[in-house]
């Protein structure tokens, strides 16, 4: 095996691993809070990168587009949230229903809106280099996507552990009639939380754009990958959604390289393999006994 | 587009629709029976032509371009084809084999078509492939490439308007070889289509005196093309030769590009890599990405320009090669119709067989050994002109056909 080509790989796993964990990170911490699964998440991670698509095609930086894709994913978040999931707290089949009809509608929104056609994001032009270090040459631009997806980790830490909103969220995670018995607003933390999370999954549509692409129907394909990231992870911890993204983009990226066609079968493996050792994912807690 | 693993609404839509397409199958079989003969329009009334294509899923693209040229070619023609009125009737075969069978009894028993168009996909043309004889129906491909439609299952009911898959592999090889680089890289989709591609590559590059140094199959719908890229450089080839489509061909120019491999290794690919679906998303990155393919909209012919006048008042865009395709569908079965006075499947075969056709890519013919087309192909490089990428052509290879069986040591599975 060349050293090289391994450095290589193990930076594209990262650059995808952390794509997944922003998109994943939302999803499961909804899922742990609220007990909601919401399967239109994976379509606000590409309605993200299609704002993202036209306010650059209005001539903004792609600065201005990340933040205004991010603060339309958070209305569209709460929008979801309080007009329609709210109809059907407690109802799971309900809102596995209403999420995946939605995931749809807003996929066929898409393609009357942007065409069914594939679109890609442009590079930004400060970050539009490669980067050559000892016969390894690889894009600045993933290296900025690692970088965001491990800033973002460590917000997500302070967040948890050093702040009150982070307390209440741990608490509502275990016990959300207690901590409505506390005086504190529940259904204003879940919106907040539903829209941080949608904003996530647009950060990571915006900033997969230069390397995925976009079309219509990609958001079930994500979808797919974001479910096993979050069982493999554990449901309801950031830190699942981060270990659990960059063992399934090395797994994706290596199995690529390694076993062509079987890569897709390699992470569900994984996946049943964790499962049997750990039935609760990687971070998860054991059900209650 | 990621075919193996598109877990989502195409599946759940076949969990669902499974039992009424079921029920649907047994009402067909119960009233279409034993099928019979094809010539229901008789000679005089209008022109009936089924089309099989697919206008749902990933490919409905191809279906709806197909449709577009077809369509562009009755609106030139006054909708008449030898003094005739054309009826085309579209159907939805969703790329599926199992649809397409039924959809052909449907268009061929209620229906009582003329003539079949069609369809996309080659798995699809492969189910169809015995019926046509049995029930004297003649099909124009107007898009499947599977060698074997040419070879194995070539019919004197089927004859095919676009190319080849052994065409799209070995058209632009002594080319590539005499121009660009004697050491190549040849990476295709892992999918059949890929490897005969790749393979008829390999063959005709060896023919003319190159050595293939490395090949690679990527499955169809993948998102990072790093560990190819990084096997590329280490194959230190003069060129890469592609076969990828879709958004696998613009992931695969833009990170070919942010690789650093762009300035380094000249990419040459088939049509895909100067389409606009390509190129426009791909930006900058399609700058000097090559491409070996039988039509451009830019190609200098009268015919052509009609076309491509009348495609873009219409669709409000360029036509691509498969609207090309489409159009010559038309411009096929109205040739056809014209030389042998009618729609008699017998005489249609005759004059269908070496018949030659004045097309928006320049003429070409119907070879009698394989009913697929002899035609030039244009290598054409994507260059940047006042803002939009556009294509420039700078070469053309004459008389491009294909063996009549398959070439020795040819071997379309990747080992």
């Amino acid at each position: 095996m060349d050293l090289s080509a391994v450095a290589v790989q193990v930076l594209a796993g990262l650059t995808y691993g952390m794509l997944l964990f922003m998109i994943s990170v939302g999803l499961s911490v909804i899922f742990g809070l609220m007990g909601i699964v919401n399967l239109a998440h994976g379509v606000f991670f590409v309605v993200g990168a299609y704002v993202a698509f036209s306010v650059l095609g209005a001539g903004a930086n792609f600065l201005v587009a990340l933040v205004v894709a991010m603060l339309a994913m958070a209305v569209l978040g709460t929008f979801v949230e309080r007009v329609l999931l709210f109809r059907s707290y407690g109802d799971e089949l309900g809102q596995v229903l209403l999420t995946f009809g939605l995931a749809f509608i807003i996929a066929d929104i898409i393609k009357m809106i942007w065409g069914n056609r594939l679109q890609s994001l442009p590079t930004p032009a400060l970050v539009d280099f490669s980067v050559s270090l000892g016969g390894v040459t690889f894009p600045a631009y993933r290296l900025v996507v690692v970088l965001v997806g491990c800033l973002l980790a460590v917000l997500l830490w302070y967040l948890e552990s050093r702040t009150r909103i982070g307390a209440i969220i741990r608490a509502g995670v275990d016990d959300r009639q207690m901590v409505a018995a506390l005086g504190i607003n529940v259904t204003l933390v879940f919106t907040g939380v539903f829209a941080f999370g949608a904003a996530l999954a647009g950060l990571g549509g915006v900033l997969g754009g230069p390397v995925l692409g976009m079309y219509p129907d990609m958001g079930f394909e994500i979808l797919v990958l974001s479910l096993i990231v979050v069982v493999l992870g554990g449901l309801g911890t950031w830190k699942g959604a981060f270990v659990g993204g960059i063992l399934v983009g090395m797994v994706e990226i290596f199995g690529q390289a390694y076993f062509p066609s079987l890569s897709l079968v390699i992470v569900f493996l994984l996946m049943a393999g964790v499962l049997l050792v750990r039935p609760a994912g990687l971070f998860g807690r054991s059900p209650a006994a | 587009m990621g075919y193996s693993r598109k877990i989502g609404r195409r599946d759940f839509l076949k969990l669902a629709g499974g039992g009424l397409a079921g029920a649907m199958m047994l009402g067909v079989a119960g009233c279409g029976g034993g099928g019979g003969g094809g010539q229901g329009g008789g000679e005089s009334g209008p022109i009936r032509i089924g089309a099989l294509l697919t206008l749902s899923g990933p490919y409905a693209t191809l279906g709806e371009s197909i449709r577009n040229g077809m369509e562009t070619f009755l609106r030139l023609n006054d909708n008449q084809i030898g003094g005739r009125e054309v009826e085309v009737r579209y159907e939805d075969s969703e790329g599926d084999p199992q649809v397409a069978l039924r959809v052909y009894r449907q268009l061929t028993g209620q229906n009582a078509v003329d003539f079949l168009m069609g369809p996309v996909i080659s798995t699809e043309a492969l189910a169809l492939a015995n019926r046509l004889q049995r029930d004297r129906i003649i099909l124009i491909n107007s898009n499947a490439a599977a060698n074997d439609l040419s070879w194995g299952q070539k019919s004197d009911y089927s004859y095919r308007v676009s190319q080849s898959n052994y065409q799209l592999g070995a058209a632009g090889a002594p080319y590539i070889f005499e121009n660009i680089g004697k050491r190549a890289f040849a990476i295709g989709m892992d999918y059949v289509a890929g490897y005969e591609v790749i393979e008829a590559f390999r063959l005709a590059y060896q023919e003319a005196g190159g050595e293939v140094v490395g090949s690679a199959f990527s499955a169809p719908g993948t998102a990072d093309f790093a560990t190819y890229l990084t096997n590329i450089r280490r194959a230190e080839p003069e060129v890469v030769f592609s076969f990828l489509s879709g958004t696998d061909a613009i992931r695969f120019i833009q990170q070919y590009d942010s690789f650093g491999l762009k300035g380094e290794i000249p990419l040459i690919g088939h049509d895909q890599l100067a389409s606009p679906t390509v190129t426009d998303p791909a930006g900058e990155a399609a700058e000097g990405v090559m491409a070996v393919s039988f039509y451009y909209p830019n190609l200098e012919n009268e015919t052509n320009q009609r076309f491509v006048e009348a495609y873009r008042n219409e669709y409000d865009q360029s036509p691509d090669t498969i609207a090309c395709q489409g159009y010559d569908t038309g411009n096929v079965i109205a040739r056809a119709v014209e030389e042998a006075g009618g729609t008699e499947p017998d005489a249609l075969i005759e004059v269908l067989r070496g018949i030659s056709i004045d097309s928006p890519r320049g003429s070409f013919t119907i070879d009698p050994e394989t009913n697929n087309p002899v035609q030039n192909y244009y290598v054409g490089e994507n260059v940047r002109e006042g803002g939009s990428m556009d294509v420039r052509i700078i070469d053309t290879i004459e008389d491009v056909g294909m063996p009549a069986e398959p070439p020795e040591g040819y071997n379309p599975t990747g080992g």
